[in-house]
């Protein structure tokens, strides 16, 4: 889907039709993701349950808070839902004209890809690392902590 | 790195352009940002410290053993790998432009016809629909002849079909089908060749209108199992319930409740093993092919479950 343009919303020599189409599938990019998020957390909510938990919020306290990979796709997840909150104002062909070009872009951005995804890449580079130097990773305190850090 | 990004949202609503090599905090007008430029300056240095601890996570593991690991779990296949036949792209393609709908040329060759004849009775649902009571009256003298197989009321106690109460439609496309050669039995055949369309009709309307086994006896049944109610959908095998009575009845096929398990039985494997074929568009064969031997022993005893107690009385 051409969604480029929403990086030149405030250039006068885009045309407002074109910058209007990409404003309008940027926001349809809102849909898949909200799909995402959706499925993973019914997901966890089915296997919360399916571990004992009761009630709309005490499945979880059941879900493995021990396992980093849980604790990496709630802050991935948490992330997500603030960078975009944040994406929806960048996407507005109007409203992007308050923070064009400021710090703003530049949290927006760090908080979706340093934050969301990179934390997801520690995540996997746990889960992975095993399989590649055949040695276990034991210290799950440890990278707890630095997941918590990392969010 | 929520605690870096959340204050640069905040000065960039503030005014603060982004990739700013030096900025001068004293001025008045900047000074309200240098709290919060200072905040992310401590969230950087949190995600340094972070960024540490991943390598010292990684290296520590070095000091465990080497051991095998085992597969790695997202690389093993959730479900058996399943080998596609290989497909010619020609019929593909055909796939393809059939699934999008574009018209293509028909093909030259002739239509296959099989080597058996199939089934010419046109069913409607207003099919033998209204009983006529003259013609009630002659089929009851036209069965007398039927009576040694199918019981003097319809009931049969030589494992034929009970015709009491049986759709006229069903009797009817059967005889029809007998003379015609598209069902054929040593029995029937020699029986229907005789019997002209009008005696058809007659004769169906006549078991029609006769009876069926006493309401009170599908209480005594079994429970109606799994293939009967709900068939089995991932096989493509509706339940026999929805055609064949006790859920629905569909225009054509009989009435099954109360039928010989023998009988029942012996259709059902005629129809797999593509002995009896005067089904229309296929429907029984496909059906029968794919149920499994425990699935028709478990159809049979079910819908031969209600005969029992008319035999043993001996209707």
């Amino acid at each position: 889907m051409p969604i480029g343009m929403h990086h030149t919303f405030a250039d006068p020599q885009v045309g407002a039709g074109f910058k209007f189409i990409h404003s309008a599938f940027t926001a349809l990019v809102a849909i898949p993701t909200l799909l995402t998020v959706f499925t993973i957390c019914a997901s966890v909510e089915i296997a919360g349950r399916l571990r004992g938990g009761k009630g709309p919020f005490g499945w979880i306290a059941t879900l493995p808070w021990d396992n980093p990979i849980m604790l990496a796709v709630t802050f991935s997840f948490i992330m997500l839902g603030f960078g975009g909150a944040g994406g929806l104002i960048n996407m507005s062909y109007q409203l992007d004209a308050t923070i064009h070009n400021t710090q703003w872009i530049t949290g927006h951005f760090h908080l979706i890809f340093g934050g969301a995804i990179v934390i997801m890449y520690f995540a996997i580079a746990y889960d992975l690392w095993p399989h590649l130097t055949g040695r276990q990773l034991t210290n799950l305190r440890l990278m707890r902590t630095q997941l918590w850090l990392s969010a | 790195m929520i605690v870096t990004t959340f204050p640069w949202h905040w000065v960039g609503i503030l005014g603060m352009p982004r990739r700013m090599a030096y900025y001068d905090y004293s001025n008045a007008a900047l000074e309200p940002m240098a709290l919060s430029v200072s905040i992310s300056v401590v969230g950087a240095f949190i995600l340094v410290i972070s960024a540490i601890l991943f390598f010292v996570v990684l290296l520590e593991g070095q000091r465990a053993p080497r051991e095998n690991a085992g597969p790695y779990r997202f690389a093993v296949a959730v479900h058996p790998p399943i080998r596609l036949p290989e497909v010619k792209a020609a019929g593909l393609w055909d796939a393809i432009c059939s699934a999008a709908g574009i018209a293509r040329k028909a093909t030259s060759t002739s239509p296959v016809t099989p080597d058996f004849k199939i089934s010419s009775v046109v069913v409607t649902p207003q099919m033998l629909s209204i009983a006529d009571t003259q013609s009630i009256g002659r089929g009851a003298t036209l069965a007398h002849q039927c009576a040694i197989c199918h019981g003097p009321a319809g009931f049969s106690r030589a494992d034929a079909p009970n015709l009491s109460g049986q759709f006229a439609g069903a009797i009817y496309k059967q005889l029809k089908d007998f003379q015609s050669g598209a069902r054929s039995n040593a029995i029937m055949t020699p029986f229907a060749a005789k019997l002209t369309d009008q005696d058809m009709i007659d004769v169906a309307s006549y078991y029609a209108y006769l009876p069926r086994l006493p309401e009170d006896r599908a209480g005594q049944a079994d429970a109606a199992p799994r293939i009967v109610l709900n068939g089995a959908p991932l096989r493509n095998i509706p339940p026999c319930g929805s055609c064949h009575g006790s859920i629905d009845h569909k225009i054509g096929s009989p009435w099954l409740q109360g039928q010989p398990a023998a009988y029942i039985k012996a259709q059902l494997q005629a129809f797999a093993r593509d002995e009896r074929n005067n089904d229309i568009s296929q429907q029984m064969r496909n059906i029968a092919r794919h149920m499994t031997p425990h699935e028709i022993d478990v159809a049979v005893r079910y819908y031969s479950s209600l005969s029992q107690p008319a035999r043993s009385t001996g209707h």
